[in-house]
This record gives C-alpha cells, structure tokens and sequence, in this order.
C-alpha cells in the first residue's frame, strides 16, 4: 500500500513543479513532462499495478489544471504506468542509458495516445509535423531529464529483489 | 500466483480506464456548477499562487539571460525600432486626422459611435504547461469583474477568451489551442471564415474561404461578431500564407498573429458579455 501513496505523492509534487516551473523550461517551444518520468519509473520499480494508479492520478491532475477535454492524460498516462510496469523486469533503472531509452518510448506513447485523440478531436496538422514538432523534442528533452528525476527519486525507491521461483513438478501425487 | 497478480493488473488497467472514460462524459456532460468543473477551479486556485510566486522569481533571471544572450539583437533592435517610431509617429499623425474625418462622416450619416469597451488589464503568471493545449492563467478573477466568454488581448490584438474564473485568478484559452475557433473577417473581401488554432505555435488556420476567393498574402483578419462571442473589428492577425489543394472547396489559410503566444506577460480582459446567452454543458 506504502508505495501507492508514496507514487501519488511524489506524482503531485512533480505536477506542481509541472504547472509552475516547467513551463520556464521550454526549449524551442518543448517542454519535459515530469508527471510521465515518476510514472514510468514507479511502474518501471514497483510494476503495472503501481505504474498504472500513479499514472492515473498524475494524468487527473494534470487534465484538471490545463486540459480542454479532461480524460484524455487521464487514459494515456495510465497506459504509459501500466507498459512501464509490463516491463519491469526487462529495465533495470540503475542502467541510466537503458532508463533514457526506456523514458524516451515511454514518453512517445504518451504523445501518441495524445496525437490519436486530437485526430479524433478534429486536428489537421501533418502528424509528421507533430511527431518532429511535439513528440520527439519533449520524449528527448524528458529522456534527457531521466536521469536526474531518478537520482532524486531513488532514495525514496525501495528496490526488492525477487527470489527465484523454482518450479518442482510433482510427478507422482 | 503470478498469473494472478498479472490477472489483476490488467483489471486495475481496465477499471482505470473506464473511470478515465466515465469522468471524459461527466466533464461533457455536466454544467459549468458539476463536480468535475468545480475541481478544475479548485486546483486552478490551489495553483494559481504558487505559479505567480515562480513567474514573479522566475521572469527576472529569465530576462537577465535573454539579455546577455541577445545583447547584439537587441542593440540591432533598438536602431530598427526607433526608426518604426519616427514611422509611426507620421502614421499616427496621418490617422488622427483620418479618424476626426470619419467621426465627422458618421456623425453626417447617423452611424451610432461603435461601442468602446472597459478593459482589465493583468499578468500572465501561469504558462502552458502542456504541449497539447494552450491556455494561460491571469492574476485577476471574478472580484476583478473578469467573466467567463470575456475576449482577451495583448499587443492590440486578440489572444484568446476566458474559459474559467475564480475569485482571484482566471484561465484563458488562446487562439493557438487546438479547440479554439473564432469567426472572423477578411478585412480586404469581406468574407467571413473561422479561425482555428494549431499545435505549431503561432500559426493559425483560417477555414472556409472559398476557393474563388480573391484573399492575398497581407490582408488583414479581423473578428466578424458572429456568434455573439466576441466584439466585431478585433485584430486577429495577417494572412501569412494561401494555397489551394487539389480538389478542395476551400483554400488553405494560414493567419500569422501579431504576438507571441508562449511569451504573453500582460493582457488586456475586453469588458464586453457574450450577446448570445450560452446554454451550460451540453
């Protein structure tokens, strides 16, 4: 349970660091998205269950300060948390070239999602322009800025490592 | 037990998202007084005064930066302003003498002087803070007479609407927001088009302009007070570039506004109510 509130706290100091000095960060009009960082790598650490909640509550927050149409970081974030987790045994944080891949997919799935309903919403603008304009400089911006939110996230991150499963076939019952 | 733990998560995926999907049709749903509207207020002014507090320590060192980085731009800048402002200093002169002339002229022909509007003026202290919509937080909120529907502007020309007020801070929508769309009118032809915004900064579309349409590069795009929503004769921007597909009906318009969208600092709140009554939710 520790770790759930623990992924919502963190997530809603991320979203206040979002909605105040984020938007001073933006380079060429781009700008890193935090709340998804702490999502993937909560789901990355703790799993999809944990991934998915946090990316629930951060993507309700975020909707709430600056969306037009509050649902849509709401499913998207979500999804991001629950991949993230999908992959947990496949990343390992502390490997930070791996983190900033895994960031930088993790983030364009995020904008993909976003690129998918603002088609649904009405928007014409080339997707090769949105993918050049939007997804890639924020997915790199916030792979750059990967390694950095982990090295502050990782003193509150309690890594367990898994014993191995040994499966005995019981042959004879 | 894996399987599950794995059976659950997707469970905690599905129930998730069909809460996500549950609160997207409340939000439509549901009036302006709803639940949902409520907590974006809330939050809005839960963060409004942390925004101010960052912008207010943020916008010096920001300044000091872009000084030092543009030292030479701006001294370039400088000599190409004050030479626009011996310009329009002769411009100016020119209007004036227009403007008692046309007074005159309406006065001959029994116009009714158009209506000049109160304005509010207040900062920016809250920017975009995501890629995919566009909207700034103002400092000043229903006690400061700011509504919802008011037209805002900056730099003479309109920037955007209020979408939602608190008591003391205020969200705008700007034109450059995808789900943004204001009726306007090519000053040159007359026609009558709708302005929508883009993702790509600065760049508005201008739709439904037929493709007989005699519309140039330069002309003038102003609001045309249809739809009650805004006040007719608002500056919107220039048509910056015209083309024409194929088969379509209409030609592909691209309005340049004058401002900068992602460096508002002041704004002007137009005090002038919505003529249509608008229906809450929907």
């Amino acid at each position: 349970m520790w770790p759930i509130v623990q992924s919502c706290l963190l997530v809603l100091v991320a979203f206040i660091f979002q909605a105040t000095v984020v938007p001073h960060m933006a380079v060429s009009g781009a700008k890193p998205d935090i709340v998804i960082i702490i999502t993937a790598l909560y789901g990355f650490t703790y799993g999809p269950q944990i991934g998915t909640v946090a990316g629930f509550f951060g993507g309700l927050l975020g909707d709430l300060l600056s969306g037009s149409h509050v649902g849509i970081g709401l499913i998207s974030k979500s999804i991001v948390g629950f991949f993230a987790g999908l992959v947990k045994r496949a990343i390992f944080v502390e490997n930070m070239l791996l983190t900033m891949l895994a960031i930088f997919i993790a983030t364009c799935i995020n904008q993909f999602i976003y690129v998918g309903f603002m088609f649904l919403l009405g928007e014409t603008t080339p997707i090769k322009v949105l993918v050049t304009g939007i997804v890639l400089p924020s997915a790199t911006y916030n792979a750059i800025l990967a390694p950095f939110v982990y090295m502050m996230l990782r003193r509150f991150m309690v890594f367990k490592q898994e014993a191995p499963v040994v499966r005995i076939a019981k042959k004879y019952d | 037990m894996p399987d599950f733990f794995s059976r659950r998560s997707y469970l905690v995926l599905i129930i998730l998202i069909a809460v996500s999907i549950f609160i997207t049709t409340v939000h439509y749903r549901e009036g302006e007084d709803g639940l949902i509207h409520r907590s974006e207020r809330l939050v809005m002014a839960a963060i409004s005064p942390l925004q101010a507090a960052v912008t207010s320590i943020l916008t010096p060192v920001k300044d000091g930066w872009d000084y030092l980085v543009h030292f030479g731009d701006l001294k370039r800048e400088n000599r190409g302003l004050k030479q626009e402002i011996d310009h329009l200093r002769e411009q100016v002169f020119e209007l004036q003498s227009l403007k008692r002339e046309n007074s005159r002229l309406r006065s001959l022909i029994g116009f009714k002087d158009q209506l000049q509007y109160e304005t509010i003026p207040a900062r920016v202290i809250g920017m975009p803070a995501s890629n995919w919509w566009s909207s700034v937080i103002i400092d000043k909120g229903y006690s400061d007479g700011v509504r919802r529907h008011m037209p805002v502007i900056a730099g003479g020309s309109l920037i955007g609407q209020v979408v939602d007020v608190t008591q003391s801070a205020s969200k705008v929508t700007l034109l450059n927001d995808v789900q943004s769309g204001v009726s306007v009118q090519v000053e040159s032809t007359g026609e009558i088009g709708v302005v929508k915004g883009q993702l790509r900064e600065n760049r508005l579309s201008l739709r439904y302009i037929s493709r007989d349409s005699a519309i140039q590069v330069g002309d003038r795009i102003v609001t045309s007070g249809l739809g009650g929503l805004f006040p007719r004769g608002l500056y919107v921007g220039k048509v910056s570039k015209v083309t024409l597909s194929g088969y379509g009906l209409y030609k592909n318009v691209e309005v340049m506004p004058p401002v900068d969208f992602s460096s508002l600092e002041e704004v002007l709140v137009v005090k002038c109510e919505p003529i249509t009554a608008f229906k809450e939710g929907n």
